[in-house]
């Protein structure tokens, strides 16, 4: 069960990493001037919509 | 031993500029973050804002006036230390400083004191109103700067007779080619940096189990921040690439480590060199293959340009501007990380959990300070050696001044500099390890001069003013 657990978060931080260095390199211009501009509007766009859906400080403590 | 007083001069404002620039970036940043916060009081009349506006508008205001007092000095040291550039380049950047003084600083001055000390003497509306123009002030004045320094790299609007400088255009002057993009770089690095220092701030507090709500939210805050801002610098600072691979060819020749005009393909990025500017070689050099041409060209087989294509006399120095460069770089990389990194943690319901975030945003509290300075290096030492480029170099714009009055003044700025670090790191520890006060339920603060200062005092309840 742990085990199973490990490899789901090891899955999570993985996909994770990996969308993200796809993502530098598309906002970095390595695909051109207008992937670099979608890239960045989805990046920014999806930063704004979790950080809105997961406010993070509501939980109790 | 014989002191040379062109080299003493450039220390002298290389010490002093890298010392103010730390203030003004945090001053920049702090004052947008505040008007946020305050924005999402007066919204949400959720006191936690208050609390959170007040603990961080005591550093704001140390930092600002120790932004203002080595600010002024660097015009001082323009006569000082290179009268030859003050004299020939007065005319275009003369005025841009005295309305930096005259749309900013007056701004941001009259404002301030609204902001600090009207908590409860003027409307919240009013208060909010001057929070934001005090921010607006900042970026204003960090506009007219950015627009004199970068004609400095991008020179445009002049014409030069007999070695005197006359400007024909005020508008190529002030939107020369490198400052419509330098702009939103810098405004950003500010903006990063507080961020950073906000949620560095509050993850020590989570990891030292004080202050949760306030930690808790600034952590959230922070670090929000971060992950917006982010993507924008690093799809601002490619742009910025390229405008100075056009304009300013040899900084980034030496930014990037190669020598020869044309480098291998495909071209490896380097992280390590060891460069030999005598014999225009690396004596060492560590690097990950294929990612030069993807990063520097966008293409699997491109070649990067090395320093040879510039003559030896109008080379930069190249470990100076390539290592800058990596730390700026390096530091954006790990910043994009984190970014990532916290979206990911807000997902799963971890972000104030996992101690190893909450130590990296610890360790990365001055990050954003030290990536603008590494990319100021990188500007001011990759336009070596010319002081205004193309035009100018940096050994014809000295003062006839003795190395000895140089030396006495050098030594004096860096005994008044480190009471200034020494008083202001003491202040800001001692903030921080207080901790925030608690916001009064009314959400209004005393407003005496003493009060501005001390985060801890409370309003006692006969001194709130009772409204209506």
């Amino acid at each position: 069960m742990r085990n199973s657990k490990d490899v789901g978060r090891l899955a999570g931080l993985t996909g994770t990493a990996l969308a993200g260095v796809i993502f530098f390199f598309i906002i970095m211009g390595v695909f051109g001037q207008r992937f670099a501009i979608a890239g960045l509007l989805v990046f920014v766009l999806g930063a704004v919509v979790i950080c809105r859906a997961f406010p993070a400080d509501g939980a109790e403590l | 031993m014989r002191l040379d007083p062109s080299i003493l001069a450039r220390i002298q404002f290389a010490f002093t500029v890298s010392f103010h620039i730390i203030f003004p970036t945090m001053s920049i940043g702090l004052a947008a973050f505040l008007a946020v916060v305050e924005a999402l009081w007066l919204k949400t009349k959720d006191p936690l804002y208050l609390q959170i506006y007040r603990f961080w508008l005591s550093i704001f205001a140390m930092g600002f006036g120790i932004g203002v007092v080595t600010g002024i000095v660097l015009s001082f040291e323009f006569g000082l230390g290179f009268a030859r550039f003050a004299e020939m380049a007065g005319p275009a950047i003369g005025p841009m400083i005295a309305l930096e003084v005259l749309t900013a600083f007056f701004l941001e001055a009259g404002f301030l004191g609204i902001m600090l000390f009207g908590l409860h003497r003027v409307g919240p509306k009013l208060h909010f109103f001057a929070s934001c123009m005090v921010a607006a002030g900042t970026v204003i004045s960090a506009s007219w700067i950015l627009s004199a320094n970068s004609w400095m790299q991008t020179p445009a609007g002049v014409a030069i007779h007999d070695g005197h400088l006359t400007v024909v255009s005020w508008r190529h002057v002030v939107v020369n080619p490198s400052w419509p993009y330098r702009l939103p770089h810098m405004v950003t690095a500010a903006y990063l940096t507080a961020s950073f220092m906000v949620a560095g701030v509050g993850a020590w507090y989570l990891l030292r189990g004080k202050h949760q709500h306030f930690a808790r939210r600034t952590v959230a805050l922070g670090t929000a921040f971060v992950s917006v801002l982010i993507a924008g610098q690093v799809f601002i600072g490619d742009i910025v690439y390229g405008t100075m691979l056009k304009y300013q060819p040899s900084k980034m020749q030496a930014a990037e480590g190669f020598w020869e005009k044309n480098s291998q393909s495909p071209a490896p990025y380097y992280w390590i060199i060891i460069p030999d500017q005598n014999n225009q070689r690396n004596r060492f050099a560590l690097g990950i293959p294929y990612l030069g041409s993807i990063w520097l060209t966008h293409s699997l087989d491109g070649r990067v340009e090395g320093l040879k294509n510039t003559p030896r006399d109008s080379q930069p120095i190249m470990g100076m501007v390539f290592y800058a460069f990596r730390i700026m770089y390096g530091l954006a990389i790990v910043m994009f990380a984190v970014g990532v990194a916290s979206l990911w943690l807000r997902l799963r319901g971890r972000l104030f959990s996992s101690r190893w975030f909450l130590w990296m945003l610890v360790f990365m509290t001055p990050s954003g300070i030290i990536a603008t300075l590494a990319g100021w290096y990188v500007a001011e030492t990759g336009r070596q050696p010319w002081v205004i480029y193309g035009i100018l170099r940096t050994v014809d714009a000295m003062s006839p001044v003795p190395a000895q009055a140089l030396l006495s003044s050098l030594i004096a700025f860096v005994c008044v500099y480190a009471v200034f670090i020494i008083v202001f790191l003491t202040f800001t520890f001692r903030i921080i390890r207080r901790g925030p006060a608690e916001a009064p339920p009314h959400a209004e603060a005393s407003g005496s001069l003493k009060n501005a200062f001390r985060p801890h005092v409370l309003d006692s309840p006969a001194r709130v003013v009772k409204r209506g």
